[in-house]
């Protein structure tokens, strides 16, 4: 059975089109390739 | 396909020409992503928008230059109703390909319908209020919410499934349903529409098992009871079993009281309508009714302006137009009159060359404007000083005869005409001081003539005369006093003697 006052509580509200810009700014959009070169980066930084 | 390293572009080697980079694990990502991205399509395509957008982010995680993928990934946001995260995917995807790249009109498109937009945000904003409402327990105030947002932009899935919980959490599941319906029909695998669903369908089998089983324990109850009478029935005891009639008359007795309950709920039903209802209603009328009036009376208003406004054009036009009739019609004389010229002075042309003089002249004296055009004034130059000329002597001729044969007054008044038309023309052509004297004469004796037998006629005839000698020498012959002295002369004299007569 669903608790549906917890159920409502999970619902998030909305972004508005004025959070746009901020949406932008703070989504992280690093795929793999970034990930393992910051990896390779940091491994060259700790020999 | 591109290096990650220098951007360059990649060939079938497995290590960047440009900058010797290894890429054959790179390459496989990249494959591994439009895989991801194909399969994300396949799901769009078949509106499993959830499941889409799922493997699309699988595939961005990859290769975040997937442009395909981010702008699929858009479109799945922008049908679910999320517009701001499809702004953000197509707005991502514009930097980093910002050259043919079609996320780029989407933006366009988007922005060039600020209306739709504004509209869009508007429905966000109140959906947050109504979630706040949701989750501070005023469901009621958050469904009315929902449904106007639902009704504005009906893609928005998670109003559909908060408005179906709310629905659900106040037990009304038959309503919940719809919603759940809309949202997955939008998106056909949402998994919180199906966990909704399930949890719908569970509840409403529960509810009808609870409804069974209360009828099942009636008919238990009922069955007990049965056979506890058919018991003691049996044991022999003495009970008082209701005969035939009597059970026909408990039936029908109990069908009475419930045709009895049903008026009392219909009488019920109807004095609730009225009090609760009804006023409710007439007021609701009443207001709609006010509310028509007001436009109704505003739109009177207009209306009696619009009217005025005509009122005022018609009667500009109506002096317009007669204004203009007014043109017309000194057009339309000065447009006689010119013909008129033209006729006189062909008439007139007619009876000179045929030595009319007098006609001519006659027709000549018609003319208004001799000055017409230069052909009109030429030949009227050439014909009329002759023409006038001619009259002239032909009318003195004829007055001076007959002034001196006129015996009546017939006769006399031809002699009179004669001699008075001498003056309209070329008078001084011929001997004028005479025509003058003789014009008095037969005045003086018209009236001497006159008098003897009719005192009235011959007072009319002197006033005639003396009206018209006294025009004559005011009018015509004192315009050139010098020369016209004797024939003023003259006719003065007879003034004086008819004046003294």
């Amino acid at each position: 059975m669903i608790n549906y006052d917890e159920e409502i509580k999970k619902f998030t509200p909305s972004l508005e089109v004025d959070d746009t810009e901020d949406a932008i700014y703070n989504s992280n959009i690093k795929d793999i390739t970034d990930v393992i070169q910051d990896l390779l980066e940091e491994m060259k930084g700790n020999e | 396909m591109y290096c990650y390293k220098c951007g360059s572009f990649l060939n079938g080697s497995d290590m960047c020409n440009s900058c010797g980079a290894k890429v054959r694990v790179y390459k496989k990502v990249l494959q591994l992503s439009n895989s991801y991205y194909n399969m994300g399509l396949v799901k769009a395509k078949n509106r499993d928008l959830t499941g889409a957008s799922e493997y699309l982010n699988r595939s961005l995680k990859l290769n975040k230059r997937n442009t395909d993928a981010r702008n699929l990934l858009g479109l799945v946001y922008f049908e679910m109703g999320e517009v701001v995260q499809a702004f953000k995917e197509w707005i991502i995807s514009d930097n980093l390909q910002p050259d043919d790249n079609i996320a780029t009109k989407y933006i366009k498109k988007l922005q060039s319908n600020q209306t739709k937009l504004n509209t869009i945000n508007q429905t966000l904003k109140k959906y947050n209020v109504a979630l706040n409402y949701a989750k501070n327990g005023d469901d009621d105030v958050a469904i009315i919410q929902l449904k106007k947002i639902l009704n504005i932009n009906p893609h928005l899935v998670k109003g559909h499934l908060l408005l179906a919980l709310i629905y659900m959490k106040k037990g009304n599941y038959e309503r919940a349903k719809k919603p759940i319906t809309k949202v997955l029909k939008i998106d056909t695998n949402n998994p919180l529409a199906k966990r909704y669903l399930i949890e719908l369908n569970t509840a409403t089998e529960l509810k009808i098992t609870d409804t069974n089983l209360n009828k099942n324990k009636q008919n238990v109850f009922r069955d007990y009871e049965k056979e506890q009478i058919e018991k003691e029935i049996r044991s022999g005891y003495d009970i008082n079993i209701p005969d035939k009639q009597e059970k026909t008359y408990f039936n029908s007795n109990s069908y009475i009281f419930t045709i009895i309950n049903i008026f009392v709920g219909i009488a019920v039903g109807v004095i609730a309508t009225y009090f609760l209802i009804m006023p409710a209603r007439v007021g609701e009328i009443n207001a709609k009714h006010n509310k028509e009036m007001l436009k109704l009376d505003s739109r009177i208003e207009s209306l009696n302006n619009d009217n005025r406004t005509l009122e005022d054009q018609v009667s500009s036009i109506t002096s317009e137009r007669d204004n203009l009739s007014g043109q017309l019609e000194n057009k339309g004389t000065e447009s006689s009159q010119i013909l008129g010229d033209y006729d006189n002075l062909l008439a007139a042309m007619k009876a000179f060359n045929s030595k009319d003089y007098v006609n001519a002249a006659i027709d000549i004296s018609k003319i208004v404007d001799a000055n017409r055009s230069q052909a009109f004034t030429e030949l009227y130059q050439s014909i009329q000083p002759e023409a006038y000329k001619q009259a002239a002597t032909a009318y003195y001729n004829n007055g001076v005869n007959q002034a001196k044969s006129a015996g009546n007054v017939d006769k006399l008044n031809t002699a009179i005409s004669n001699l008075t038309e001498v003056f309209k023309y070329d008078y001084q052509s011929v001997d004028y001081a005479t025509a003058a004297n003789y014009l008095g004469e037969v005045y003086e004796k018209r009236y001497d003539i006159t008098i003897g037998a009719d005192v009235a006629t011959a007072a009319a005839y002197k006033e005639e005369a003396l009206n018209n000698m006294a025009s004559l020498i005011n009018n015509v012959l004192s315009q050139d006093s010098g020369k016209n002295s004797k024939a003023i002369e003259n006719l003065q004299n007879h003034i004086n003697s008819l004046t003294a007569k």
